[in-house]
């Protein structure tokens, strides 16, 4: 049994299967990346791990026990942390409050209504260790709303890993990033992904972060997985080549 | 009184209420499909299309002609609201929203207040629909018949409008995703402003209808704005079936409710309402959000 | 150095019976108790993003219920305050669980449905609320230990003030606390806060509570302050009062309200005198503040002193994908 895995998975929006008897695993330590074409169901299958849609069939199980059904946030506290495809911040909150918010969500102190100045003290350290590791220091005391687009996408980041995930889904890491700014963001995550040990999900248009990110590569397309492997195995099957690499040329 | 007599003059009381108050509830659920927001002030809209009728009615000496004008001024007031109040607002959240058209109730109810007074405002019953005709052997008032007819033939052209025609169909795409439709290269904007005139006119429509009922007065506004907002909540948000069927249970419960449990009818609705809310959030017709 | 205004305000408003004729008294304890009750609206509007419409509920029912207990029981003036105060959150609990329910907008109605459901009770339920009439006759019961003094003016002032004081102190500790700061997130993006792991409906039903908790309180001053319970302390014309007062000070401050509620009783006074159209300028008022000033008169004050406010940088509206389903 994987370690996260998901077994038939299904989503229909009436006729439509977005996701259509999807089966994946991840095994724990694995850098596994989703691709497709664009309306291959990448991001509804994020929605459906992570509690954000009910799925119509199949189950997703994570250490052997059902995700399935969970909302989003019990999904979370089993230590599944994700980004948006949208970058998805709080907007007039600082940087630092933003990640120190993260850290402090499986805290069992969360549930405070007054004080709490030694867990805001403990989880402000996190959200500062952070910032450090993605190289927003600098703008920790700017609100989020405010930063560039780029930093944004790292401030994400970092919200996900002060969560102290088991898994990390990450949806688009460097969507609208320009080049210099995408190379920068591989760069960091590539760094942070070796140091942390991590179990990582990764929906990614880029070819180039796929390639240089992931160990395991799941291809979708039409809502069904038409291939699975290794990445120099992906790149050469012939059902790939048609349906997605072939496309884009 | 015979029990099929009784059933059959209260069912039909009960199908004049539903008429005005999907007048009120469709404006507001079609402005919600649309715009995503709620327009607090759809009650006072519904309450100036009341007053504006009785002073039209009585200018022009026919309660037809108030009738047919004060829905176009009304529409003609929320046009001008929506560019002038609302437009600035596109690019923030629905509470801003809320709040402005919970302003401009407040400002619509005083320029009422200071404009006919405090005093109820009574517009008689047109000479042509003031008899009453037998049903079953009973009484029954025309007037609340042709309540009833209005709102049928107003469901069924709004629906075959929202069907049948481009406009409608361009209405309805909006609704579902306004940026395709603006890349298409509608003018959403004008979209967006003629519904919510449209939903001020169908309100200002059943308030002069229902003016001869009730009269016309300064409370009716709030009134109607919390039955529509029960219904839109039975019936589900934006939608157009939702709240003919919402505004059915809510006229339903209030008539019978108030000939045989006349204590208990309020309690009724709210409770429907929490039952709605509690197994179907997101209301009878309506879909996640 | 930043603490002077404070302390100095403190120390007028201590201060204030002995330099203050008995009538600017009276409108300064109401000054307060409005301010008391627009800072609880604000915890939902300004600090989670709850547009409540129907916050007279928690007024009308802590006031019913302070002025039952002192009426029937002769309960101890702050016993029973806080006894109104405990009521109306206790009210709040499965109201608010209903209301969150449904999300964004239909909240919003929901609160007003559900407050004129307790006007509504309060006007028919005769044998209890008086019915239209209200509760008259509200004493300032004495005690405990038979204290009598909160009955005088200043007494009653003080202890007005004591409530207030502590309230805010507790807010403030309440919006920076581990639950507050959610708050907050959840205002900024609900659905972020839920893939960070906070179950956002049951913050949002605490804030709820305890927002109900302080306007409850504010009712049960209210009540012995005039001396009557009336059907009018549940009425949506209170409640757009309150969020206006809300909205025209500062939402998303605690002072921000108070400040809007001084103000409003201020423009009340004095325009009410000058032109019997006033709710009219009031309404004007809140629509000009809420397009063009929504940080309010205190986000104003306080952009003079440090970086701007943030509150016209707006949350992104999500994208209309029809995927974020809410359980």
């Amino acid at each position: 049994m994987g370690y996260l895995e998901c077994r038939e998975l299904s989503r229909h929006f009436g006729a439509l299967a977005a996701v259509d008897r999807v089966s994946m695993r991840v095994e724990r330590g694995e850098i596994r990346a989703v691709i497709g074409p664009n309306g291959a169901g990448k991001s509804t299958l994020f929605n459906l791990i992570t509690g954000f849609l009910r799925p119509t069939g199949g189950d997703v199980t994570f250490e052997g026990e059902r995700l399935t059904g969970l909302p989003p946030h019990l999904v979370c506290q089993r230590g599944i942390a994700r980004t948006f495809q949208l970058t998805a911040l709080f907007p007039r909150l600082t940087a630092l409050e933003n990640v120190r918010l993260a850290a402090q969500a499986r805290r069992s102190g969360r549930w405070s209504i007054a004080g709490g100045g030694a867990l805001r003290a403990d989880t402000g350290r996190t959200a500062e260790h952070w910032l450090e590791r993605v190289g927003l220091g600098p703008v920790a005391a700017v609100p989020a709303g405010l930063l560039s687009h780029g930093d944004q996408r790292l401030l994400e980041v970092a919200m996900a890993l002060a969560q102290t995930p088991a898994v990390l889904l990450l949806d688009e890491p460097t969507q609208g990033l320009s080049v210099e700014e995408t190379a920068r963001t591989v760069g960091i995550l590539r760094e942070l992904l070796a140091a942390e040990q991590l179990t990582v999900l990764l929906v990614e248009h880029d070819m180039e972060v796929v390639f240089s990110l992931a160990r395991q590569i799941t291809v979708l397309h039409q809502g069904r997985v038409i291939a699975d492997g290794p990445p120099g195995v992906v790149k050469d099957d012939p059902a790939v080549q048609a349906a997605y690499l072939g496309g884009l040329t | 009184m015979s029990l099929t007599a009784l059933l059959v003059t209260q069912g039909l009381n009960a199908l004049s209420l539903a008429a005005l108050l999907f007048l009120i509830s469709a404006g507001l659920t079609l402005i919600f499909g649309i715009m995503r927001i709620i327009n607090f002030a759809h009650g006072a809209l519904y309450m100036l299309g009341a007053y504006l009728g009785f002073s039209l009615t009585l200018w022009s000496g026919s309660y037809w002609a108030g009738l047919a004008a004060a829905p176009v001024a009304v529409g003609g007031i929320g046009w001008l609201l929506e560019f002038l109040a609302l437009r600035p607002l596109y690019r923030r959240d629905a509470g801003a929203f809320l709040l402005v058209t919970f302003g401009l109730a407040l400002v619509l109810t005083e320029s009422v207040r200071l404009g006919w007074g405090p005093d109820p405002q009574r517009l008689a019953i047109p000479p042509q629909l003031a008899a009453t005709v037998s049903i079953l052997d009973e009484p029954f008032p025309v007037y609340r018949l042709f309540l009833a007819g209005t709102g049928v033939v107003v469901a069924v052209s709004l629906w075959q409008f929202l069907e049948r025609t481009r406009l409608g169909l361009l209405i309805r795409a909006t609704a579902q995703n306004a940026e395709m439709v603006e890349a298409v290269g509608v003018n959403v904007r004008w979209i967006r402003s003629g519904v919510f005139g449209l939903g001020c006119a169908l309100a200002a429509l059943g308030g002069v209808m229902a003016a001869p009922l009730v009269t016309a007065y300064l409370g009716m506004g709030l009134n109607v704005i919390i039955e529509a907002f029960v219904i839109v909540i039975i019936g589900g948000m934006g939608s157009f079936v939702g709240s003919a069927v919402g505004s059915l249970v809510v006229a339903g419960v209030q008539t019978f409710g108030n000939f045989y449990l006349p204590e208990l009818a309020l309690a009724i609705i709210y409770l429907a309402m929490i039952a709605v809310l509690v197994l179907r959030p997101y209301g009878l017709f309506g879909h996640e959000e | 150095m930043r603490r002077w205004p404070g302390a100095l305000i403190i120390a007028l408003l201590l201060a204030a019976p002995w330099g203050l004729p008995a009538f600017l008294l009276t409108s300064l304890t109401e000054v307060l108790i409005l301010g008391l009750f627009a800072m609880s609206l604000d915890l939902l509007v300004g600090y989670t993003g709850l547009h409540s419409f129907g916050h007279a509920a928690s007024y009308g029912l802590g006031a019913y219920a302070a002025s039952l207990v002192m009426l029937q029981w002769a309960v101890p003036l702050p016993a029973a305050v806080l006894a109104g105060a405990a009521f109306s959150a206790v009210v709040a609990v499965p109201v608010g669980w209903l209301c969150t329910r449904a999300t964004g907008v239909s909240f919003a109605m929901l609160t007003l449905a559900f407050a004129q459901l307790a006007y509504a009770l309060a006007y028919k339920w005769q044998s209890l609320t008086g019915g239209s009439d209200g509760l008259a006759g509200v004493p300032r019961t004495a005690g405990p230990f038979g204290i009598e003094w909160f009955a005088s003016r200043p007494g009653f002032y003080y202890l007005v003030l004591l409530a207030l004081l502590a309230s805010y102190a507790f807010c403030r500790a309440f919006v920076r606390s581990p639950l507050g700061t959610t708050l907050q997130a959840i205002r900024e993006n609900e659905r972020k806060a839920l893939a960070l792991g906070y179950d956002a409906r049951a913050c949002k039903i605490v804030a709820f509570t305890v927002a109900f908790f302080f306007g409850g309180l504010a009712g049960a001053l209210y009540a012995p302050f005039a001396g009557f319970a009336s059907p009018d302390l549940l009425f949506w014309l209170l409640s757009g009062q309150v969020l206006v007062m809300v909205i025209v000070g500062g939402a998303g401050t605690l002072i921000g309200p108070m400040l809007g509620a001084a103000v409003f009783l201020l423009l009340e006074h004095y325009l009410s005198a000058l032109t019997d159209s006033w709710a009219l300028l009031l309404g004007l008022i809140f629509i000009v503040f809420v397009i063009g000033l929504p940080e309010g008169l205190w986000g104003l004050v306080r952009r003079r002193q440090g970086p701007p406010a943030l509150l016209r940088l707006s949350p992104p509206v999500p994208a209309p994908e029809r995927e974020h389903g809410l359980p």
